[in-house]
């Protein structure tokens, strides 16, 4: 169970290893506490998701997390190696394979952007 | 034979100086645009590709072509741009679409739009719709005629884009943008038609074209000289804005007599045919209009099929509102209509 | 286990819930009010940030309707409902629609002017309203390009209630009906799911439900109510009901507004607050205009939509705004509630008509914002391309298909269709499930069809002509 302020969230099954791979990759930001909470927002999300729709991404990143991790026995998974593999995934037209980088993609950019979110002019209201 | 220009009966405005003309390449648009060079100043075009616009400019000095796709909001800018108070003729559609139904929608109903929406802002005098029986469906006996206050039952996918269409018009008129006026051609039939109406005649020289049941089912027709006129009395009649009208040849025809009929044409032009032997019974007519309608679903279009499908029905409309409001009278009826077919057909040398 | 009997069982909080709950509590009815989701204070977590979509969504705010292209959606899971999350628009529903509706699906005792009087009543107990002074910039670049361009476009009211000093409240359903509730007598029972309704032959004699606490427990609830009315949404309704035994009619027929987005781009900042309340009507029904939420988050999102590299825009993202293009739809999707798994499987099938549609919206969307003084745009189309000028609008014909198009949805309805027509709707016309006896459905899912406006005015009206039946003893 995780309180986030006073509401509680009911938790379920862990972020896979690759999909770690992945958001590590694809956050640009440096700094730790944004990288951590982004992950934490993804894996929220990944945990929160419709369960047939988390088994078919689960799936998936057991895939290709099989496939990553010979790439990494080879020396050959860096940070520029996973976002080559989420780009080769997103030129073909399979119809579920091929939303996964989009997914993943659009969680990221949008816990990263939110947390990085500076400036003073965007949260003014009517 | 043409009788474009008689008096008309019904009070009128005038023409305007300038028409433009979409879908100008087309079975109708040619038969439109040579006729309005008559009596217009200018007459701009919009052609879909760059090789058909020699063909139009060549008829007059007073014709100006555009180039470009109906659904293009730059290509209706450019056919509008400093058009002046002009008529507008849409006949661009799509009827039998080359690989999806998709195209239905994207042109007819989004090209429609377009043209409606620049035709507002150049404060067009009059927007004559080229429309169709397709939102009306079938007629349910061979009496029957649609008539303007028949309700839309659209057959296929052409038939719900064309009603669509229609809706986007007559809104543009409801709401006071522009005056507008539908005319609702049925299967027409006439001089500058397209390669498969040579087959059409070609059928039946082989006396080959079905006859798909008793052949008692009646269509109506429209020789293009009388649509056309149509199209003009619509751009003049004081009556007809907000209206719609069929337009067609002055009664509807029975399929057995439009095979027999186009026989004894080509027989008037020297092209002696063979008498209809092949009998279709309706069922295989209903079997097609089944798989029409199951690959339309899927996005999918079968020209043969889907006119074997339509073969079968009654598809006829009464012209009395036309007559009465447009002042409409068509001249020309079937034999003498598929004779100047004919002729044009060998004239630009297809075999037959 | 907990055992718990009630008069009337009203499951879910949104705006079918809380509308029926407070009607039904202020006449007097023992009222219990289960919601899923949890009670989150007003100002707790900041509109459309990522909090927001941790806890006041379900499932993140991510789901899928399954189809080609598969549509992701949203809906809200919390005391109150979508209402807390949503932008707050309020339109009532057009009478053309209305008229149609009567007919089409045999909804007796239904008109404009019936539907009229419930909205009047409605929106006297809530605040319906413009924005006081002039709209922000992200709303009036709709207006201003839709009138360069002679388009029709309005500014919805909002269900916003506005202080001395200008400042807005959205009256959701847990600042307006449901405090009715409570101050009628309704208790409340928030993180409490609903796993299956009780049968008795035709008749649900309770439900079965798990509560959960925040110190960590789960609790079993075993309720017996007399009457049940189920307002969970278009998604949560159906499978409830099919999890229940109930199927004729269920979760078949389902409509929502498929949703194209531009991200654009402007040569000065815009607000990113509000979403904006203009709407461009000038092809309504069937297609509308409007804005989204636009944080650095949804820009960001928006952005990459496109599939091109977008890092000088992000770079810029305080000068781009998120807009869409929603149509009505030809095409239907289904609900279906699997035993053993807390998320329906939503399927929604899409029709070339729709296609061409969509496309068309996105291409007028263009006109405008390029109307407006837009410098970029990013349709959410893979491969774009990013378009800067009318005469490079026309691409985007060809390049909205099935599997370029990014499409989404926050109004889904008609999964258990109202009317008298039982090979159409899964409830008579005034909710009652067709085959029970005491059960009703009360929410979005009666809807004959989505509406082409926000639904939350039309779901509320008819919940309030629902209950005032029920009441009367018919």
């Amino acid at each position: 169970m995780d309180r986030m302020g006073t509401v509680t969230v009911v938790r379920c099954p862990a972020m896979l290893w690759f999909e770690r791979e992945v958001v590590g990759a694809l956050v640009t930001s440096e700094d730790r506490t944004v990288r951590s909470s982004v992950e934490a927002f993804v894996d929220g999300s990944l945990r929160d998701m419709p369960e047939l729709l988390r088994a078919g991404v689960a799936g998936e990143s057991v895939l290709l997390g099989a496939y990553a991790a010979v790439l990494r026995a080879r020396g050959r998974l860096d940070r520029d190696g996973v976002i080559g593999l989420l780009d080769t995934l997103d030129g073909l037209s399979l119809p579920l394979l091929g939303q996964y980088p989009r997914l993943m993609r659009s969680l990221v950019l949008m816990a990263e952007n939110e947390l990085t979110t500076g400036s003073a002019a965007d949260t003014r209201r009517a | 034979m043409s009788s474009i220009d008689p008096t008309p009966s019904v009070p009128t405005t005038s023409p305007a100086a300038t028409a433009v003309v979409t879908g100008a390449a087309g079975w109708l648009g040619q038969n439109l645009v040579r006729t309005l060079l008559r009596s217009r100043d200018r007459v701009r075009c919009l052609v879909a590709s760059p090789d058909e616009a020699p063909m139009l400019a060549v008829l007059s000095p007073k014709v100006e072509t555009v180039v470009g796709d109906v659904r293009d909001p730059g290509t209706a800018d450019r056919l509008f741009e400093g058009v002046g108070e002009a008529a507008v003729f849409h006949a661009a559609a799509v009827i039998h679409p080359a690989a999806s139904t998709r195209e239905f929608y994207d042109v007819n109903v989004g090209g429609t739009q377009m043209i409606v929406d620049r035709a507002r802002r150049a404060s067009a005098t009059r927007f004559v719709h080229v429309s169709s029986n397709s939102p009306f469906g079938t007629n349910p006996t061979p009496d029957d005629l649609f008539t303007e206050d028949s309700p839309y039952e659209p057959y296929m996918g052409y038939g719900k884009s064309k009603q669509e269409a229609e809706q986007i018009v007559h809104k543009a008129h409801e709401r006071g943008d522009i005056p507008t006026v539908i005319v609702r051609a049925p299967w027409f039939y006439g001089p500058y038609q397209p390669p498969r109406q040579s087959r059409f005649f070609s059928a039946i020289r082989k006396g080959m074209f079905p006859i798909v049941g008793d052949g008692t089912q009646k269509r109506s027709m429209a020789y293009t000289d009388n649509l056309v006129q149509g199209l003009l009395r619509a751009e003049v009649s004081e009556k007809a804005p907000g209206n719609a009208y069929w337009v067609a040849d002055a009664r509807p025809y029975a399929l057995s007599e439009i095979i027999e009929t186009v026989r004894l044409a080509l027989a008037d032009e020297g092209l002696p045919a063979k008498p209809a032997r092949v009998r279709l019974p309706l069922a295989a007519s209903r079997f097609a209009e089944r798989a029409d309608a199951a690959l339309q679903a899927r996005g999918k279009y079968q020209q043969a099929l889907h006119v074997f499908g339509e073969l079968g029905h009654t598809i006829a409309c009464d012209i009395s509102r036309a007559r009465d409001e447009l002042g409409y009278e068509p001249a020309v009826e079937l034999r003498e209509g598929m004779r100047a077919s004919i002729r044009w057909c060998l004239d630009h040398g297809e075999t037959l | 286990m907990t055992r718990l009997d009630t008069d009337i069982l009203v499951i879910g909080s949104g705006a079918g819930g809380a509308v029926s709950a407070a009607h039904l509590a202020a006449a007097g009815r023992r009222v219990t009010i289960v919601e899923e989701g949890p009670w989150v204070g007003p100002d707790e977590v900041e509109p459309f940030g990522l909090d927001e979509m941790a806890i006041k969504y379900r499932n993140h705010g991510l789901a899928p309707a399954l189809g080609s292209p598969t549509i992701a959606y949203a809906e809200g899971r919390c005391v109150g409902g979508s209402t807390e999350v949503n932008s707050g628009l309020y339109h009532r529903l057009p009478d053309h629609l209305a008229d149609e509706w009567r007919t089409t699906y045999a909804i007796d005792e239904w008109s404009p002017e019936v539907l009229a009087r419930y909205s009047a009543r409605i929106e006297s107990e809530l605040s319906v309203t413009t924005v006081p002074g002039a709209p922000p910039a992200s709303s009036a670049v709709l207006s201003r390009g839709a009138s360069k361009l002679g388009w029709r476009n309005v500014e919805f009211a909002r269900v916003f209630a506005y202080d001395k000093e200008g400042r807005g409240t959205k009256q959701t359903m847990s600042r307006t009906f449901l405090p009715r509730a409570l101050a009628s007598g309704a208790e409340l029972l928030p993180d409490t799911r609903v796993l299956k309704l009780v049968r008795d032959g035709t008749r649900v004699i309770g439900a079965q439900a798990r509560r959960s606490h925040p110190g960590g427990g789960v609790e079993r609830l075993d309720i017996s109510a007399e009457h049940v009315f189920v307002c969970g949404g278009a998604t949560q309704t159906p499978a409830l009901l099919h999890r229940s035994g109930w199927r004729r009619g269920i979760g078949t027929g389902l409509k929502l507004h498929p949703t194209i987005k531009i991200a654009a781009r402007f040569g000065h900042p815009l607000d990113h607050g509000d979403v904006p309340m203009h709407r461009i009507t000038e092809f309504s029904p069937n297609l509308t205009i409007g804005g989204s939420a636009n944080r650095k988050g949804q820009v960001a999102m928006a952005l990459a939509d496109t599939g091109v590299p977008f890092e000088e825009a992000l770079a810029d993202w305080e000068n781009v705004s998120v807009y869409y293009a929603a149509i009505r739809s030809e095409g239907s999707g289904r609900v279906i509630g699997l035993p053993r798994l807390k998320a329906p499987v939503v399927t929604y099938s899409l029709t070339e008509g729709d296609m061409s549609r969509l496309a068309r919206g996105l291409i007028h969307l263009g006109e405008a914002l390029l109307a407006a003084g837009a410098i970029e745009l990013y349709p959410s189309v893979v491969g774009g391309p990013v378009v800067r000028d009318t005469s490079e609008l026309g691409v985007w014909w060809d390049r909205v298909n099935r599997s370029t198009a990014g499409l989404m949805t926050v109004h889904l309805t008609s999964s258990v269709r109202m009317g008298e027509d039982r090979s159409r709707a899964g409830a008579d016309s005034f909710g009652r499930v067709h085959g029970a006896t005491n059960l009703r459905v009360n929410d979005a899912s009666l809807l004959p069809d989505a509406p082409g406006v926000n639904p939350q005015a039309t779901i509320m009206a008819i919940a309030a002509r629902n209950v005032d039946h029920f009441l009367s003893g018919a």
